[in-house]
């Protein structure tokens, strides 16, 4: 400014002095002098309802009438330094649209660089996250271990992945709560049905999954064989969404690398937990004395190194096509273990290729060690990543306005929002039209059973009469 | 609304930055359907820490990634049954 006195919109440039007899106090010491004991003239203490000292009774508020507390001089808090006290100096209306108009020249048009962040608060998740991660996805493998075994007529191979399934899952509980601090925030998540927060239905699948894992492992001790399988094709149906469930949990947050995602972090969760539980199997098997060259053994192996493939592929596709969201991956503690976890399971993959015979059985129980290490190290390297990206203030910028790199043409409208990345939306083909429809019956189905929920629930529920806190002695 | 003659003065005035942030909006350009706070700014929204466009990260990706979670968890499940299964057949 060239001119200090002078100011850009022709006003004054000092702004109105406050009211006389609004003037606060000159110090605080001076404001506790006039609020000093007996001295409650000064401040107005009557309750906003009711009267002090006793609980507040509700009653509709009458219109116009006053409001304890409220200061009329303060006016509308319309107070202004570029305005004062007049504040109908906006008095025409302005043109239709116009200022609809200038919101979105100011939202659409270049973004500022460097921009100012933090846009949004990066995950609190500490290590019990990650590892539930680990141990719920084991659980759900070993699920899909037994079901197939089961499948086989291998009943044996069975009971024990049932039995590795079922201690896998044990520590879930006790981690989620660890991280929650007390174990009533977890039975809140069971105290309602929510089919829109995968939160909630993984809370929900935990316990069904343990449940139906629990009476397996009872009704094989007990020798009731059809009721163990029936059980345990339940656990492994439950096991398809706790190995999964985990991924659209990441998904629908607003951190850049787990939003752009979203498609591709329930697989590649999946193939995680399929890859670790199928080599804990293993290597339980192993340990109670199952012959090497056993089918169940020998589809194991192909299984874990199976999935691990799948998994690699997976992140291989999903980080080139992440673009600039997806440099995260590759630096810092997140980058570490992102390299660690592919060096582990890279290795497991070679190891059984290149031993053979005595070595060779060896070989295979380290790529299952290796493999669940690996496992380990990526649900670790997902969630710090996650943070990563949310401290990321330019890709959570550039996400909200639907691009990936400052070069990529701005989004169109909101029919545009859902498309994952800068390629266009999908084309009206054939797998197209089918994913469409999937997804819209399975958003369907989850809001009619959420209503029917609901409805069930408000037969039954009363109001309780909320009791004043007991007081302090 | 008192906010949007305060932009169109600014306007006239000849600050043509000013805009209102939540509020305003044509129905499909609001941010996350309607935010129940405003701002009158006079730069983007990223000089302010705030998103230029905002959606309900749930209304957006729950049903496509569970739909992917869920397909890829039976994948597995019969993946796995299949592996089973030929094992078995090649031994015999």
């Amino acid at each position: 400014m060239s001119d200090p006195g002078e100011h850009p919109l022709g006003l004054p440039a000092e702004p109105p002095a406050p009211l006389g007899h609004e003037e606060p106090p000159a110090s605080a010491a001076a404001r506790d002098a006039r609020w000093a004991d007996g001295d409650i003239a000064t401040r107005d203490e009557t309750p906003a309802l009711g009267r002090r000292g006793e609980p507040a009774s509700w009653r509709r508020a009458v219109p116009e009438s006053e409001v304890a507390l409220a200061k009329p001089a303060w006016g509308d808090a319309g107070w202004s330094y570029l305005f004062g006290h007049d504040t109908s100096y906006a008095a025409a209306e302005p043109e239709e649209g116009a200022v609809a108009a200038a919101n979105r020249r100011m939202r659409s048009g270049t973004m500022p660089d460097p921009v100012q962040g933090p846009f949004i608060h990066p995950p609190v998740w500490t290590w019990e996250v990650p590892l539930y991660f680990w141990f719920g996805g084991a659980a759900s493998g070993a699920a899909f271990a037994a079901l197939a075994a089961d499948l086989a007529g291998d009943e044996v191979s069975a009971r024990v992945a049932r039995k590795v399934a079922l201690g896998a899952v044990l520590p879930a509980p006790v981690l989620l709560i660890g991280d929650l601090g007390r174990p009533g925030r977890f039975l809140n998540m069971l105290r309602i049905f929510k089919p829109r927060s995968p939160m909630n239905l993984g809370a929900w699948c935990l316990v069904a999954f343990s449940t139906a894992g629990a009476g397996a492992v009872a009704a094989d001790l007990l020798g009731s064989q059809r009721t163990a399988r029936s059980l345990g094709a339940a656990e492994a149906l439950f096991g398809s969404y706790l190995g999964s469930y985990t991924g659209v949990l990441l998904a629908t947050t607003a951190v850049p690398l787990w939003a752009r995602s979203r498609v591709f972090l329930g697989p590649i969760f999946v193939a995680t937990a399929t890859a670790t539980g199928a080599a804990a199997t293993r290597l339980t098997l192993g340990a109670v004395g199952q012959a090497e060259d056993h089918p169940t053994h020998v589809a194991l192996a192909r299984l874990e190194a199976g999935a691990i493939f799948a998994e690699l592929a997976l992140s291989t596709v999903n980080e080139r096509r992440l673009g600039r969201t997806g440099e995260v991956l590759a630096h810092g503690t997140p980058g570490l273990l992102f390299r660690t976890a592919k060096t582990l399971v890279g290795v497991g993959l070679v190891l059984p290729l290149v031993a053979r015979g005595r070595t060779g059985r060896l070989a295979q129980n380290a790529a299952s060690v290796l493999y669940l290490a690996g496992g380990l190290a990526f649900r670790f390297a997902w969630v710090q990543a996650g943070k990563a990206s949310a401290r990321d203030d330019e890709a959570v910028a550039l996400m909200a306005r639907g691009r990936v790199t400052a070069d990529d043409p701005p989004r169109g409208g909101t029919e545009q929002r859902a498309s994952s990345d800068h390629r266009p939306p999908l084309a009206d083909a054939g797998p197209a039209k089918i994913l469409r429809a999937w997804g819209a019956a399975v958003g369907r189905a989850s809001l009619l059973v959420e209503r029917v929920v609901r409805g069930a629930g408000h037969g039954a529920r009363r109001c309780t009469p909320q009791r004043p806190p007991s007081p302090r002695v | 609304m008192q906010a949007e003659r305060r932009v169109a003065e600014l306007h006239r005035r000849g600050v043509d930055g000013a805009y209102l942030y939540g509020a305003a909006d044509e129905p499909e350009h609001e941010l996350a359907g309607g935010l129940g706070a405003f701002f009158l700014l006079t730069e983007p929204p990223e000089r302010y820490g705030l998103p230029a466009e905002a959606d309900s990260p749930i209304q957006e990706n729950l049903v496509a990634a569970t739909a992917a979670a869920l397909g890829a968890g039976l994948l597995a499940a019969a993946a796995a049954a299949l592996t089973f299964a030929t094992a078995r057949g090649r031994q015999r």
